[in-house]
């Protein structure tokens, strides 16, 4: 087995509130290797949004802190306790970032180009000119059409679509070996959707590198992954690969998850299935498994102690349920 | 099922308002200057029902111009009326200006802002910001001496024609109130514009709220935020503006106040003569302080964005 | 009389002011010409991407939004020309569920004062008749009556979206127009919500117009399906007929982008070039022939009439020339007009 090109163990993420001390993540581990496509799904509030921001030491703090024990590592190198100017050389050149709505991620004030150089040149040794061809060049190779032209203009002159190819097109100007992407396509119409997946993972394949793609759309992730991690509430309720996921899912939130997605059926039902219950508050959680509640399978032993998540070395794949499906 | 039960019976049953308050409470310095400003409100209370600095008025011909001493704890002024009583008296007038421009300034302000926020884009509208423009671009100290001036010689007509008494004592108020409201107007105004596209005002059309009804129960009270700082800030302008319009012979008739004292020492200053200047200055700097610190406090306890 | 709502050539204009004077120098067509009929009890869903229209004629329908010019015939008769007062009363009958669970609920009020709010407007029953009312209504759409004092930020986006629906159902209105009641609410929360729906069509026969952008929403709810782009009404069916034939050219590619949780299907997905053109400035001809894979001469020119592909009783209409064979030799002596305004409705 290869070493992981990113290793997250013992995840502790915990956040400052008026309530007392949240923990939003709790002791989660998993790892991404070389080139492999991930998606991170879960409900709002399961803690994948901050799982992927914590990765490039972006947790605002205050509030938030990673706990003490907590490693992320990439190719070997701590990520945790380095000191920020170190990071911020690792962004956008190693780990890169899309968030979900490119308007609030661009600034406003500069053209699309004055931003792009800003990041090819901190981390290139090239003048400005060179920097502005590589724009152009990257412009192009997101599918903007008269890059060369676009590339003066400034963000509000883009469409929904076409700003997050700029996010895409800044992102990956550095050949990053790992793109966390947060919702990529969340805030854009289907039909653009269906646009910027194709050309991330067009993008994914010419650059070999690893996708952490973060999101609650189910279908994403079947269509533009390999592997999945399943979040609930703070913890990572299931791993396997797309297959296993959605095929045989193991962990009875998953299976519910998946039943309770409305889909085009060749059939109409009457009444989707659903998960009865609300997530619990995480200022206020069971003390056994935070799925307990909600779910059918649900014996003593669940709401006595949380079940732990192991994974399988060979095939990466774990559930954390005392009684999964088989 | 029984996790949702859990999950409402956890959160704590809390308004807007008490979330506010217990933030409010949890900042050091605005629970100190909080506190000061309550001292002073008490102050004025004791005055106003007649507890203390009864003998303001009260000429002493042989003790002019004093130092400190046992029965004059600040000295004595030019006509020998003890500073220390007038200073403390003037705790009232400077919250009676105070309280009666900030409030009536503060709804002036929401009722126009929120009228010609609501038909923004109409005549309604139009009028409403040409009067706000209008009155802006006069110089502030100008307007108000050029109003106060103004109503305290209606004043007098009234009083010669009519015998209409004690209206020249509001002179001072309606003059720095026809001047604050402005700022409420514009701040509600905006805030009305930006509520009345939210979905639950529609949500009060489809069902068929007459619009008044609508101004007043579903967007003015989502202002309520605005409207306290807003007076707050009115509040210690006008204690502010009265300073400077005693000293232009334009502030409060008949009775005392820091900006009074302030215009008195300025005979007494170049004689060498300083607690007149210094007792009400004191009393005037530790109060406007006290409450900016406690505006910004409040301002931070009711930040919406920062009540989450 | 079982139509309960009809809608013919609605248009619902936004004038852009622009220049010194603040003339109106143009108009974003928000909704141009859309004509449907609703029966009772039956559900329409309306889809498109954002900027479609289907808000705002969701809105016009309701004269939230004023309609610039057509007609909205509910119970046999035209509601756009009833006096403030009269349209009021209307407001029992009509009501809307709206998008934003935290944009939609006065965060002042408390839930029963949300609730209760339209029996005091129209002054219906006594103190406690509408105490009781509220108590039935919170129990119907799922709320503990314990928390009817609590103020909405208490409540999540789920249970806030309850509360939404209970104001709509206080009236007991007789149609409803549900705004992407779903959109904003995770999955798990979403199919309850959905379920919550069609158990209110089923108990009540309420007639719904149920907004979305997605038509994996609608399929299990809705009886009709409406696809809309850029104001207008591109195809709309038995949901049956759309999901198994959809004919529109864009139905086709919406339908394909949508993406399956089924790593075992694989479709051949039609992805469209370009991005949705701006309203204000629309294409000439049919709105969506710069973006169709199957574009003629005539799409550049003439805009598509409507056309039902289906039987009279069974309508499926098509705004396409793709299947107007025969119209084309009637509508090529039209070519030559410059305007839209050669379009007919059937």
């Amino acid at each position: 087995m290869t070493t992981p090109l990113l290793s997250v163990k013992d995840l502790v993420i915990e956040f400052n509130t008026e309530h007392g001390l949240i923990r939003a993540v709790d002791r989660i581990s998993f790892d991404i290797f070389e080139g492999e496509t991930v998606g991170l799904v879960g409900e709002s509030g399961c803690g994948k949004s901050i799982t992927s921001l914590s990765i490039l030491g972006l947790i605002p703090s205050p509030p938030g802190r990673i706990g003490a024990e907590s490693s992320i590592k990439y190719q070997g190198k701590e990520l945790v306790g380095l000191p920020e100017e170190q990071l911020r050389l690792m962004r956008g050149h190693d780990i890169s970032m899309i968030f979900q709505e490119p308007m609030t991620a661009l600034n406003p004030v500069f053209t699309v180009g004055n931003q792009m150089m800003e990041v090819i040149m901190r981390h290139k040794k090239v003048n400005k000119k060179e920097a502005l061809k590589m724009a152009v060049k990257m412009l192009e190779d997101v599918g903007i059409p008269a890059p060369e032209k676009r590339v003066h203009n400034y963000p509000h002159q883009l469409s929904g679509g076409m700003r997050q190819r700029v996010m895409i097109a800044m992102a990956l100007s550095c050949n990053p070996h790992l793109l966390l992407a947060d919702e990529p396509t969340t805030a854009l119409d289907v039909t653009i959707q269906a646009q910027v997946m194709d050309l991330m993972g067009d993008m994914q394949k010419k650059q070999n590198m690893a996708v952490i793609l973060v999101t609650h759309d189910l279908g994403v992730v079947a269509e533009f992954c390999q592997r999945v991690i399943v979040m609930y509430c703070g913890h990572i309720a299931e791993v396997g690969t797309v297959d296993q996921i959605f095929n045989r899912p193991q962990h009875p939130y998953t299976k519910g998850l998946l039943a309770s997605v409305p889909r085009v059926l060749e059939e109409k039902v009457e009444f989707l299935p659903t998960i009865s219950g609300t997530v619990p508050d995480l200022g206020n959680l069971p003390k056994g498994c935070r799925f307990a509640d909600r779910c059918e399978r649900a014996t003593e032993e669940c709401n006595a102690k949380p079940p732990q998540l192991t994974i399988d070395e060979k095939t990466q794949a774990g559930v954390a349920c005392y009684h999964p499906y088989k | 099922m029984t996790n949702e039960q859990n999950k409402q019976e956890t959160i704590k049953k809390e308004t807007l308002w008490t979330k506010a308050v217990r933030k409010f409470f949890r900042d050091k310095m605005g629970v100190i200057s909080f506190s000061i400003v309550c001292l002073y409100a008490l102050i004025a209370l004791g005055v106003a029902c007649g507890f203390w600095a009864t003998e303001w008025s009260e000429l002493n011909p042989d003790m002019k111009n004093t130092g400190p001493s046992a029965d004059f704890w600040l000295g004595t002024n030019i006509l020998g009326q003890d500073i220390y009583q007038r200073a403390i008296f003037s705790t009232k007038t400077a919250f009676e200006v105070g309280l009666v421009v900030a409030l009536v300034a503060t709804m002036l302000g929401a009722i126009v802002g929120c009228l010609s926020g609501y038909f923004s884009g109409t005549w309604i509208d139009e009028f409403f910001l040409w009067i706000i423009g209008c009155i802006d671009c006069i110089p502030f100290y100008l307007f108000v001496a050029a109003v106060g001036f103004a109503v305290n010689t209606l004043a007098q007509n009234l009083n010669a024609s009519f015998g209409i008494e004690g209206f020249e004592y509001f002179a001072m108020h309606i003059a720095m109130i026809a001047t604050f409201w402005t700022a409420t107007a514009r701040l509600v105004r905006g805030e009305v514009i930006k509520i009345k596209h939210l979905e639950f005002v529609e949500a009060a059309h489809a069902i068929g709220v007459p619009g008044p009804k609508i101004i007043f129960k579903h967007i003015l009270p989502n202002t309520f935020h605005i409207l306290l700082v807003q007076a707050t800030i009115a509040f210690v302008s006008a204690i502010k503006s009265e300073v400077i319009l005693s000293y232009l012979g334009l502030g409060v008739k008949n009775t005392v106040s820091w900006g009074k004292m302030i215009a008195e020492a300025t005979q007494e200053v170049p004689a060498g003569i300083y607690s007149n200047f210094f007792a009400a200055s004191a009393f005037l700097f530790v109060l406007v302080m006290a409450f900016n610190i406690f505006a910004d406090a409040l301002q931070d306890a009711l930040d919406p964005k920062k009540v989450s | 009389m079982d139509n309960l709502l009809e809608v013919k050539n609605l248009k619902k204009y936004f004038p852009i002011k622009g220049g010194f004077f603040r003339t109106v120098v143009g108009n974003v067509k928000a909704v141009d010409d859309v004509s449907f009929v609703l029966k009772k009890g039956k559900t329409l869903g309306v889809v498109g991407e954002s900027g479609c229209g289907k808000s705002t004629l969701g809105r016009a329908i309701l004269r939230l939004h004023e309609p610039t010019s057509g007609e909205v015939v509910f119970e046999g008769k035209d509601i756009t020309g009833l006096s403030h007062e009269e349209m009021v009363a209307k407001r029992r009958e009509m009501q809307i569920i709206f998008q934003d669970p935290f944009a939609s609920l006065n965060p002042r009020l408390t839930v029963f004062q949300i609730i209760v709010e339209p029996l005091e407007i129209h002054e219906i029953g006594t103190a406690e008749e509408r105490y009781e009312k509220v108590c039935s209504l919170m129990d119907l759409v799922g709320l503990r009556r314990q928390y009817m004092h609590r103020y909405p930020h208490e409540f999540s986006g789920g249970q806030r979206q309850r509360i939404g629906i209970a104001r709509a159902l206080t009236m007991n209105p007789k149609f409803i127009v549900a705004d992407e009641p779903v959109s904003a609410l995770d999955v798990s929360v979403q199919s309850q919500v959905l379920n919550l729906i069609r158990k209110l069509q089923q108990e009540f026969g309420i007639s719904f117009m149920f907004i979305a952008h997605d038509l994996a929403v609608v399929q299990h709810i809705c009886d009709d399906v409406a696809v809309m782009y850029l104001g207008r009404m591109v195809e709309k069916a038995k949901a049956e007929d759309l999901y198994k034939s959809p004919k529109h050219p864009y139905t086709q590619a919406l339908l394909s982008a949508i993406p399956q949780p089924d790593p075992n299907r694989h479709i051949d997905r039609i992805v469209l070039e370009g991005d949705v053109p701006s309203p204000i400035n629309p294409p000439s001809g049919c709105p969506f022939h710069n973006r169709c894979i199957h574009v003629k001469e005539i799409c550049k020119a003439v805009v598509p009439p409507v056309i039902n592909t289906g039987t009279a009783e069974n309508e499926h209409i098509v705004r396409c020339h793709l299947f107007s064979e025969e119209e084309q030799a009637k509508s090529k002596g039209e070519t030559a007009k410059p305007t839209a305004e050669s379009e007919t409705t059937s």
